[in-house]
């Protein structure tokens, strides 16, 4: 047994689209308060499995599925897609820009589930846009356009209206993509120091061996393995999946792997 | 933070009421704006009797439904826009117009248009346009995609001009053509006090709706995927949007004809001169298609004296460059 709550499942989730397994009897655990690491070569199935903890595809409506995914121990389907959104945000891989609007404007929309039928924004939800802007390293592009920011400066945005939600579970999907190296570590250093639920897709592997708690580790739409950080980046684990030669070697704790 | 849009709309607000002014006194009839002003003042009891009825019975109604209709083509055209992800939508897209055109048309041919009460042409026009619009919904069905939503519009609206086409070849009497065809091309003339309130009623549900759901809209342009992840039942919100739309449409069209591109230009010029977000874009876009209207309306029926250009043709020549030049700004790379 784990000595943490579980919070998210998925038993033996499998979805096939066409003749092609895209995930085939996906068993993993997410667990509270945990940074949780998906990873995996291109096409393994990660956005996909994320793609079912998001309610983005839901077992039983779309084609092809079976299994359970499972939070706090119900199905998740049981949920209304907005009181998932009061509890859990997520940044997409890839995101709509709607390149006219303000970035505050933009990061506002991430208090939207939270707001009753016709309710407007309020001074707090002002506020806590404030506090995400600031966090995420945004607040100098409040009066910017979105269409005018780079794609570093973009991705820190959606980072922001995703704080912005301020919810205990956030999944996120590649989110150092398009960051430089002082704005990844500094995403990465945030979400270690948030005390949220974490369930992120990452190509990064140093980052995911020095920020993250448990990996899942995908190849070919299966879990290849699964557990702690420090048991899961083994050079004769990830060679298999990666089917390239790992190097890893250990330093006042920390791991570091070179490829 | 939204000073500059009140700041936009204030200006918008005193122009619309000048050009509402100026307007009256433009026709077949020209009547000095002092001559106007005063008669304005004094209730439309001036001493000249004539002149007090061509400005409250004929020019007045008309202008203030210029105004009214113009406001909801600039809306209802934001409103397609945003369904559709698209800028180049407006509110004849989703074969709207097509629709009302074919019913109304159908009515005059068939001599239906002088029965019911001689409501017929705005029955028919609003039976198309209804029609128009559930055969749209039906075919797109289930599916949330905006693109699939347009060309369902266009392929439905291609139907519907066949239909025109082939009322109108169908037609035994020249003045029913001439009737027909004046119709399609979209005109104001004898615009009466009696459908002033229906415009009226039309455009304060369509602004209501789309103040309701200012923030909702918002998100809707982030597209179904990521509105769905921030909790917003974005096929809900999409069908009540087509509907508002397109009754909207109808009864402007209904009444007044297919006078395009109003829907077009509008929001785009709003979209440029205040904020994007729909707050601020609903306020902008109605005060800014109803000063569109009323100058193109004056205009329509001054620049020919005394003859009256149909207000459809006017907005067409100037709205189709407007348009082309979005398309070639737009996708220029």
């Amino acid at each position: 047994m784990h000595d943490k709550d579980m919070l998210l499942e998925t038993r033996k989730l499998s979805l096939n689209i066409g003749d092609k397994n895209v995930l085939c009897e996906v068993s993993a655990h997410f667990f509270e308060n945990q940074i949780t690491a998906i990873i995996g070569p291109n096409g393994s199935g990660k956005s996909t499995l994320l793609s079912f903890l998001t309610r983005k595809r839901v077992v039983g409506e779309t084609n092809g599925t079976d299994g359970e995914v499972l939070f706090c121990g119900n199905p998740l389907s049981d949920m209304s897609s907005q009181s998932f959104a009061r509890l859990a945000a997520v940044l997409p891989q890839f995101h709509h820009t709607i390149l006219d609007f303000y970035v505050e404007d933009i990061v506002l929309m991430g208090r939207f589930p939270f707001k009753e039928k016709f309710q407007d924004y309020t001074a707090e939800d002002r506020e806590k846009v404030r506090i995400a802007m600031e966090k995420a390293g945004v607040s100098h592009l409040a009066l910017r356009k979105a269409g005018g920011l780079s794609g570093g400066e973009l991705q820190r945005v959606m980072i922001a209206r995703t704080l912005a939600q301020d919810t205990d579970l956030l999944f996120l999907d590649e989110p150092t993509n398009h960051l430089d190296v002082k704005h990844k570590l500094a995403l990465m250093h945030l979400l270690r120091g948030c005390d949220k639920t974490v369930v992120a897709v990452l190509h990064d592997l140093s980052l995911v061996a020095q920020y993250t708690d448990y990996v899942v580790a995908m190849k070919g739409g299966k879990v290849y393995a699964k557990g702690k950080t420090e048991e899961v980046l083994k050079p004769e684990i990830l060679e298999e999946i990666f089917e390239v030669p790992f190097l890893r070697f250990e330093q006042d704790g920390k791991i570091y792997l070179n490829y | 933070m939204r000073k500059s849009v009140f700041g936009i709309a204030a200006i918008l607000l005193v122009l619309l009421c000048i050009t509402l002014l100026l307007s009256l006194g433009a026709g077949s009839v020209m009547i000095p704006s002092d001559v106007v002003w005063q008669q304005v003042i004094t209730g439309f009891t001036g001493e000249n009797v004539q002149v007090s009825r061509i400005l409250f019975d004929i020019r007045l109604p008309r202008s203030l439904f210029a105004a009214m209709a113009g406001a909801s083509l600039g809306l209802t055209g934001l409103l397609m826009q945003t369904i559709s992800q698209n800028d180049l939508a407006d509110p004849y897209i989703l074969g709207v117009s097509s629709g009302a055109g074919a019913g109304a048309v159908i009515c005059i041919v068939t001599g239906l248009s002088t029965m019911l009460l001689g409501y017929g042409v705005y029955i028919g026009a609003f039976v198309g346009a209804a029609l128009a619009t559930a055969s749209v919904l039906l075919l797109s069905g289930r599916n949330d995609n905006p693109l699939r939503l347009v060309l369902m519009g266009i392929g439905v609206s291609a139907i519907f001009s066949a239909l025109t086409m082939f009322a109108i070849y169908a037609a035994k009497d020249e003045a029913q053509v001439r009737s027909a065809m004046f119709w399609l091309l979209g005109s104001l003339t004898g615009i009466q006090w009696k459908v002033v309130p229906v415009m009226m009623i039309s455009l304060t549900v369509l602004i209501l709706f789309c103040w309701l759901y200012r923030h909702e809209l918002d998100i809707m342009l982030l597209g179904s995927e990521e509105a769905r992840s921030l909790g917003m039942s974005y096929q809900r919100l999409q069908r009540m949007s087509v509907i508002m739309a397109s009754v909207s449409a109808a009864v402007v069209t209904s009444i007044a004809g297919v006078i395009g591109f109003v829907g077009l230009i509008v929001p785009h010029m709003a979209r440029r001169i205040g904020r994007p977000d729909h707050a601020s874009m609903l306020w902008v876009t109605v005060l800014l298609g109803a000063l569109v209207m009323v100058v193109a309306d004056a205009l329509a029926r001054s620049l020919f004296r005394p003859e009256e250009l149909p207000i459809g043709i006017l907005t067409s020549f100037l709205g189709a460059p407007v348009f082309l030049w979005i398309i070639w700004r737009q996708y220029a790379r």
